[in-house]
């Protein structure tokens, strides 16, 4: 026994090192293994403060193009003419009108914090559960498909980003194909773009085809905007190999939405119940 | 230690965390550029400081770093390396080799010694922060490439705040 105290004395350092470094790597693995983070808890809601404080003073320079967008949203809401939806339709944002959202409940929120240069992305958004905000919900931009929630408290919510090299947050479709799914990769490089993997060689793709949301997650409705595919080369393997230009802009939207399926509890109730899985 | 070389320790630890979370962080330069100047904390503390002490040290600033970086402990675990590595760089604190001339403290004098020390540390603790980052091998040469191209930035930023901050006023 006294030997034990004496070698415990005796390697204190080595044993304190040690043990810090198990936290730290606890933290690490927890967030790898589950996607799930310790940045949303009390301790650092200081942080995302911070974040929102700065966000409101940065917005100050965005307001002029912001502005612009906003009017000419506003003039074909209210000019109503088909002519004009049908330019916000193709501009931005009008995508939304095509959208089944029978289903689903739709919640605007602003972005507060936001990575596009580590190999997995994250954002904050400034609504958390007290505005109905879960984990798993599918959030876009006026522009696409930017990520999905990973953890909520109370005021805010952390985003893993679909520019990530760990996990697809959606699952996307060819919207000129019916029902060809596929898989969405993102390199860690270049964060306007990714790739589109499972497509077979004899499938009819081409350059130019809109990439969406399969509609096969309870995460997103149909049909919201992945990217544009902007190249397409064949490989001795029995897919393709797609480029796919992003529809979102990581780095500058700040304006995004939340979609959360009022089905949800109901699906994931059956998909989660062992006594039903052969 | 003195009051005032604490405040002084204290004050260039807020300086180096404000850098690093309002700057460095919201540039994103590049996926192959992002320089972590939290290390030099650890790395200047006094070499009389007792290793469970600065162990601590790191691990607070680490945690710091990854609550307002949304890190997830990988500025923690590298911070703690770092301290725990650089007792074997540096002279024993009972015995200091006058040899090594340069031992850490504000009083930063550039040598060859000296900036090897902050150099290769930084760099052990930029290519352990990608590794854990990545977590996956096949992307080790990006990784390497990452963590030396952020290791250079990171010396010319730390060498940047020293020129405007720190020479001639500590």
């Amino acid at each position: 026994m006294r030997r034990i105290l004496a070698f415990l004395i005796a390697k204190r350092n080595l044993l304190l090192f040690i043990f810090l470094e198990l936290i730290a790597l606890g933290s690490i693995f927890r967030f790898h293994r589950y996607q799930r983070s310790l940045y949303l808890n009390n301790a650092n809601a200081m942080g995302a403060s911070l974040n929102a404080t700065q966000t409101k003073w940065t917005n100050y320079f965005n307001l002029e193009e912001l502005n612009t967008k906003l009017h000419k949203q506003n003039q074909g809401l209210l000019v109503g003419k088909q002519d004009t939806l049908d330019e916000i339709i193709t501009d931005s944002f009008g995508w939304f009108a095509k959208l089944n959202l029978h289903n689903f409940e739709v919640i605007d929120a602003e972005i507060i914090f936001n990575s596009t240069n580590r190999p997995v992305n994250t954002f904050v958004i400034n609504k958390g559960s007290r505005d109905g905000i879960e984990k798993g919900l599918g959030v876009s931009s006026t522009q696409g498909i930017i990520g999905k929630i990973i953890e909520v408290n109370q005021n805010y919510a952390l985003g893993l980003s679909i520019l990530n090299v760990k996990s697809p947050v959606v699952m996307p479709k060819i919207s000129e194909l019916t029902n060809k799914s596929g898989s969405i990769e993102w390199d860690g490089l270049n964060p306007k773009k990714v790739r589109l993997k499972g497509i077979h060689k004899f499938e009819n793709v081409e350059k130019g085809n809109h990439v969406v949301s399969s509609g096969y997650s309870i995460n997103f409705p149909e049909n919201i905007p992945v990217g544009t595919i902007s190249k397409l080369n064949k490989t001795n393997e029995s897919f393709f190999q797609i480029e796919v230009d992003l529809a979102a802009n990581l780095a500058q939207d700040k304006f995004v939405y939340v979609f959360k399926n009022r089905n949800r509890k109901q699906i994931d109730s059956l998909i989660s119940n062992p006594q039903i899985m052969p | 230690m003195k009051t005032s070389e604490i405040v002084k320790y204290i004050l260039l630890a807020l300086g180096l965390c404000l850098i690093q979370f309002i700057v460095l962080d919201k540039l994103q330069l590049s996926t192959y550029l992002q320089p972590q100047i939290l290390v030099l904390i650890p790395l200047i503390l006094p070499i009389q400081t007792r290793r469970p002490s600065l162990f601590l040290i790191a691990f607070a600033i680490g945690m710091i770093a990854d609550f307002f970086l949304n890190t997830f402990g990988l500025n923690t675990f590298c911070m703690v390396l770092v301290a725990y590595l650089r007792s074997f760089w540096l002279p024993k604190e009972d015995n200091p080799r006058p040899e090594f001339n340069v031992v850490p403290s504000l009083q930063i004098v550039l040598n060859p010694k000296w900036i090897s020390y902050i150099l290769i540390l930084s760099a052990i603790y930029h290519f352990s922060y990608f590794i854990l980052e990545y977590m996956a091998l096949k992307y080790f040469f990006r990784i390497l490439l990452t963590a030396l191209l952020s290791t250079a930035l990171s010396i010319f930023v730390q060498w940047i705040i020293y020129q405007l901050f720190l020479k001639n006023r500590i």
